[in-house]
């Protein structure tokens, strides 16, 4: 591959990356991907590659910038075979993250990945903390998201002071192999800041019927707080008046 | 005399070929899922399976993107508008007071660990001492002023906080220190490839790159240089990264690792396997507080940002294989030493 063929890939592949992040940006999908506040973040870098590609459009030498336009300064003049192939891998390389993001659609996590990487359910969530968990103490109780909730449960002294508070959730059904029918968790993951670091997290429900919604699917649930002996806190379960099955949000994830 | 080909050397092909052509299947099962109304439920699960690793894959790589590009695009400033021998009189000498310097120098290059490879592979080549080079590696993802702000909005101006920028600092300006007195003639850098030299960056036979705008895109083509170069191994890193976290449960890694010295290698394993970008990895830590060892946590905040799987193959695309063993073994035994020690002192 000569110098020239290298920077025309370079070139088409740099714009292609460019217009692929402008675009999930501009569909909303980046947000499947990664935490919001770096959205600013993901347009910079669109914008900077696509600048680049036009650099390189424009740096384009005018004659044959074959083997013969190398300098002598390093590889005896020339690129090597190993420079070539290198320069083949680099582009193969390069166009899977575009391949993939083309072909494959985005899709949130869901129970699967909420088992490889683990779930904290109601009280077991004992991440951030102080303000966090001011915050969602603030917020009232019926409007309450599941990471707001397991913030309360972590940070309460009185659990107690909680039972009877009205909730009204959305999230995904996940089960655990030990839950009987009409028990299963509401769960959301919560990103920091790409998906990668994606944390399930969750409230257990109790449905009043006994059905249990098919597992992935997505529910809002409303009912009140109960609380449940259990070791070494007490367990607080959502006794449900109402399940019902929604769509996807276009949202998935909680933000701490 | 031809050399013997190294017994491994085909190893080196085979995997990324390997990684590719396993990249290329979960493509086509993802986008046969994608198109596909009804199919077998064994083959429903692959399906998820492959378009949750994608999804993974493609987090961090659109994350980490940005990093690059802005390390990639500071080493094409460097390496255009900083005159060697400017910046040789600028640049701190060798030893300790090198070390220290590069250790330091993030604060005036603040790039996380995906753009802070570029960057000192020019910055060498411009002349900075391989002591500074290395403690300006190992520092700059956490001694920079957004990785500062980010933590101490985390955690607050306390132990963990002061704690993470005395450890990181030290252990760069220890390994910077320790590379001092490596011998003068052994290789520091590898070769840069023949497409990031500068001459072959010129923007025309005419050399053309002088004045503002040619020097500009100048940068701009050494810039698309270094991010092909460092992002072909982003990308390796993201694509095992995500692997990992696909396959390896995490509710078992934590389980084998609350005491005071498990918890503290589990929990750098664990930066390392995440490989997230260190100027958000505070936030990370902060949800791991409350059930992990105060020097586990340390260790997360403090090697995650030196080593992780993007960046050590980063690192042996411009390092030799010793060097980037160096790097990535003396950071994790200081760690483990402080970290445990840390959980015997402070035991919560």
């Amino acid at each position: 591959m000569t110098l020239r063929a290298y920077r025309t890939f370079q070139t088409l592949l740099l714009g292609s990356l460019g217009l692929f992040l402008l675009f999930k940006v501009y569909d909303g999908d980046v947000l499947l991907y990664i935490n919001r506040r770096f959205i600013f973040l993901t347009l910079l870098a669109a914008l900077g590659l696509m600048s680049i590609a036009q650099a390189l459009l424009r740096a384009h030498p005018g004659e044959n910038p074959g083997r013969e336009a190398f300098s002598t300064h390093s590889h005896n003049g020339e690129p090597g075979d190993d420079d070539t192939k290198s320069w083949s891998a680099t582009l193969w390389w390069m166009a899977l993250p575009l391949a993939i993001g083309l072909l494959i659609p985005a899709r949130p996590p869901g129970s699967a990945a909420a088992a490889i990487r683990g779930i904290a359910v109601g009280s077991g969530f004992t991440g951030r903390g102080g303000r966090q968990a001011a915050l969602s103490k603030g917020v009232p109780a019926a409007q309450r998201s599941v990471l707001d909730w397991v913030n309360v449960f972590a940070e309460t002294t009185d659990p107690a002071t909680l039972t009877g508070q009205s909730v009204d959730i959305t999230g995904f059904v996940y089960r655990e192999p030990d839950h009987s029918d009409g028990r299963f968790i509401v769960a959301r993951f919560m990103i920091t800041c790409c998906v990668a670091d994606a944390q399930a997290i969750g409230l257990e429900v109790h449905s009043p019927d006994g059905i249990t919604p098919p597992v992935d699917s997505w529910v809002r649930v409303k009912g009140q707080v109960e609380m449940f002996p259990g070791e070494p806190f007490v367990r607080p379960v959502v006794e449900a008046d109402e399940v019902m099955i929604i769509p996807e949000p276009q949202q998935p994830y909680l933000y701490p | 005399m031809k050399n013997a080909a190294h017994p491994f050397a085909h190893l080196g092909r085979l995997v990324p070929q390997g990684l590719i052509l396993a990249t290329v299947v979960v493509s086509l099962v993802g986008w046969i899922g994608a198109v596909s109304e009804a199919l077998p439920p064994a083959f429903e699960g692959i399906l998820d399976w492959s378009s949750g690793f994608a999804t993974v894959f493609l987090g961090i790589f659109i994350e980490a993107v940005p990093f690059l590009l802005l390390g990639t695009l500071a080493s094409g400033l460097v390496e255009v508008f900083f005159d060697s021998e400017a910046l040789a009189r600028m640049l701190p000498g060798r030893g300790l007071s090198g070390a220290l310097t590069g250790g330091l120098l993030g604060l005036f290059f603040p790039v996380c660990e995906c753009g802070v490879v570029p960057l000192a592979r020019r910055l060498v080549r411009k002349g900075l001492p391989r002591s500074a080079a290395v403690a300006f590696l190992l520092a700059a993802p956490v001694i920079n002023p957004i990785v500062i702000a980010s933590t101490l909005t985390a955690f607050g101006p306390g132990w963990l906080f002061w704690g993470r920028l005395a450890l990181t600092l030290a252990i760069a300006v220890l390994t910077g220190w320790l590379f001092s007195k490596q011998d003068p003639s052994e290789p520091f850098i590898k070769m840069l490839p023949v497409v990031l030299d500068p001459p072959n960056t010129l923007i025309d036979h005419q050399g053309a790159a002088s004045g503002l705008g040619g020097k500009t895109q100048r940068m701009l083509v050494i810039a698309a240089g270094e991010f092909f170069e460092m992002g072909r191994f982003l990308v390796m890193g993201a694509f095992l990264a995500a692997l990992m976290q696909s396959l390896v449960p995490q509710p078992a890694l934590l389980a084998i690792g609350r005491g005071p010295f498990l918890s503290v290698a589990v929990m750098s394993l664990l930066a390392v396997m995440l490989s997230v970008c260190s100027t958000v990895d505070a936030f990370i830590a902060l949800a791991f507080s409350g059930v992990f060892t105060t020097g586990s946590i340390l260790a997360f905040l403090v090697y995650g940002p030196m080593v992780d799987i993007k960046s050590v193959l980063m690192l042996l695309r411009v390092f030799p294989r010793r060097t980037v063993a160096y790097l990535v073994a003396l950071p994790f035994v200081v760690v483990l030493l402080v970290c445990v020690a840390w959980n015997f002192v402070w035991p919560w």
